[in-house]
């Protein structure tokens, strides 16, 4: 068999996207790690990831992992580090790079760098201002708040919702209200309420009572009255000696994609088409309501965001192109084994060049299913008012419970907002002056 | 003919790869480099320059040093962040205490913060300094003014372009009677086109 230096270059090429395939199963290494986060090991977990070398087109997703493993072990200012330079990465990112888009029409989506979907783009920024909030950064919180206004506007569409979360913008209303700033307050907690409403969810109790405090505080009578009518009840005022507490749930890990692939040999082709794509499982655990405790007194937080909803919402605004991109690359590749066995019939190379491009076109078809998979599966909200002094807390983890006790000490009109998540011993306290 | 070819490419790559590398240049402070369309340095030097050309140029000094006989003393309060930005605001806040203190016509006192280091430095003194160049507790100097600001934006953003505003605004209270004496405002406004495409 003579190897021409035509055949030699094309040889190159197919054991080079092989090669590159390598890189390709890092995504499923990180799965792992989210899988381990599951069940509870937040250090094991970090400890894992600070171990792997992302490849560069995996760095934002490799920094959005660590960024969320050291804010669930307590590390805020490397946290905040870390998601920094994933959000300036991201922003980045987002001009359409020529030489990627050959490799995911040729290859895979994989060769792609990732940039995040909406919703975790915009998740990012909630994370961020969590961290600054738990640092005792008001105003730092706030700025992350107005990125993701803007952020939120920017991934607009009027087809899909994509990258429009409930959360944030009770977030904003909550940094907002906290900075005394009620106007802006009331607007982005109606942006939360309009939302849920468009996604046909239930308002929790703690955004009904802030549109209706905050609609009765500025003189909206006819709103407030609306408001009244549709939540069965009068808006809540702290009493004199009462101070309140606000918390923000994180509960469980986000679902992984999966990689749907079917590989079929095409008889009056001569050889297979494989086509992989992305995919979410179609069951996930359903959300329990999360128990707030702040001494004797308790209430059950409820839903404000369920992410596996926002992630398939993503993956489905997404989808028509991948699609088009993987059927675009099931043409290339059909074109390059084509062109394979006519060059091997030309060269003497027989079919095995032909072959051997077959094989690669099948293994190199991978599905992307990167992901930000170690976000919380949904995020959950309660409002408590309790009379002032120093009371033990708990919020939604029964586990805690053998964790060192913690205490909040709250004064009469103070208002305290709590952050916690399921898998975390982490307990953040912020509280006004 | 294939080995000048080879040493063609060689040459060729080490070039390309060259480009690559990290490189330093030192350029002047004042040189306007504007690489993301973020608040930076020139931003911040620009809107020093303006508030304190403006303060200095009113007359709430004068009017001052004329009834008390003696250079208003100033502290600096919160100069809070409302932006989308994360801005550090300490820089043009410390621009102006610097020209305003080296202009002679303004004193300016440790701001809340610095305080309690120094008279832990003092306490330290009390009783670790000689008498001779002990400093006393109580002989501090009360501030007359409070400066005071914010930082605010208003973003207008489609598709990859978009328009950055920034106002800002410092305020002089007068400690004995809450009279505001002055009240600077600086407007910054960008035009930021991102790149639709990269490498």
């Amino acid at each position: 068999m003579k190897l021409t230096s035509l055949s030699a270059f094309k040889l190159i090429v197919v054991v080079t996207a092989l090669l590159m395939q390598g890189c390709a199963f890092q995504q499923w290494k990180i799965n792992n790690i989210a899988e381990q986060l599951r069940g509870g090991s937040t250090q094991q977990a970090l400890l894992a990831m600070q171990g792997i070398e992302a490849p560069k087109r995996d760095q934002a997703q490799y920094l959005l992992n660590l960024g969320m493993l050291k804010y669930l072990n307590g590390d805020l200012s490397g946290s905040t580090q870390d998601l920094q330079a994933a959000k300036h990465l991201m922003a980045q990112l987002q001009a359409i790079s020529v030489r990627e888009v050959i490799g995911a029409t040729a290859v895979n989506e994989t060769l792609r760098s990732y940039i995040g979907t909406s919703s975790e783009r915009v998740m990012l920024q909630q994370l961020l201002a969590l961290n600054y909030l738990a640092q005792g950064d008001l105003d730092g919180a706030r700025v992350e708040m107005l990125q993701a206004e803007v952020l939120m506007r920017e991934v607009a569409h009027k087809d899909s919702l994509s990258g429009q979360l409930a959360s944030v913008y009770f977030m904003s209303g909550l940094i907002y209200e906290l900075g005394r700033e009620w106007d802006d307050a009331l607007i982005a907690y109606r942006h939360a309420g309009e939302l849920m409403d468009e996604r046909g969810q239930a308002l929790p109790a703690a955004l009904q009572d802030s549109l209706l405090r905050f609609t009765r505080q500025l003189g909206f009578k006819e709103e407030y009255q609306e408001y009244r009518q549709r939540f069965g009840r009068e808006a809540m005022f702290l009493k004199p000696g009462e101070g309140e507490v606000i918390a923000l749930y994180w509960q469980g890990v986000v679902s992984a994609k999966t990689q749907s692939k079917i590989s079929v040999f095409a008889p009056n082709l001569g050889h297979h088409i494989s086509l992989a794509v992305p995919s979410y499982p179609d069951f996930y655990a359903t959300s329990n309501s999360g128990l707030v405790s702040i001494g004797q007194y308790q209430v059950n937080a409820q839903l404000l965001d369920d992410v596996e909803v926002l992630a398939r919402e993503d993956l489905q605004a997404q989808m028509p192109k991948i699609t088009a991109t993987t059927l675009l690359r099931a043409v290339a590749k059909h074109q390059a084994v084509k062109q394979a066995r006519e060059s091997g019939q030309q060269n003497g190379g027989g079919g095995l060049f032909a072959f051997i491009t077959d094989v690669a076109s099948v293994l190199t078809e991978v599905a992307d299913v990167r992901s930000w998979n170690t976000l919380p599966s949904n995020i959950q909200v309660a409002r408590l008012a309790v009379p002032e002094g120093e009371y033990p807390i708990n919020v939604g983890r029964e586990a805690r419970a053998s964790a060192e006790a913690q205490y909040i000490n709250l004064r009469a009109k103070q208002t305290a907002v709590v952050l916690s998540h399921s898998v975390s011993d982490e307990l953040f306290v912020y509280k006004t002056k | 003919m294939n080995k000048t070819l080879t040493m063609g490419l060689v040459g060729l790559s080490a070039i390309l790869l060259t480009a690559c590398g990290t490189s330093v240049k030192r350029i002047a402070v004042t040189d306007e480099v504007d690489l993301s369309g973020a608040w930076n340095d020139t931003d911040s030097r620009l809107v020093s320059e303006e508030m304190i050309q403006d303060a200095l140029s009113r007359p709430w000094v004068s009017n001052f040093v004329r009834k008390d006989g003696h250079p208003p003393a100033v502290i600096v309060g919160t100069v809070r962040n409302l932006s989308h930005e994360h801005i550090n605001v300490r820089t043009f806040v410390a621009d102006m205490e610097r020209a305003l203190v080296n202009s002679g016509r303004v004193d300016f006192v440790a701001a809340s913060d610095e305080r309690g280091e120094i008279r832990e430095e003092r306490k330290d003194q009390d009783l670790n300094s000689s008498e001779s160049s002990r400093n006393a507790a109580g002989q501090e100097l009360g501030a007359d003014f409070m400066l005071k600001g914010q930082i605010n934006t208003i973003i207008d953003q489609e598709g990859k372009k978009q328009v950055r505003y920034y106002q800002i605004d410092l305020t002089m209270i007068s400690m004995a009677n809450n009279r505001k004496v002055w009240l600077g405002q600086k407007k910054i406004k960008k035009y930021v086109k991102n790149g639709k495409l990269r490498y």
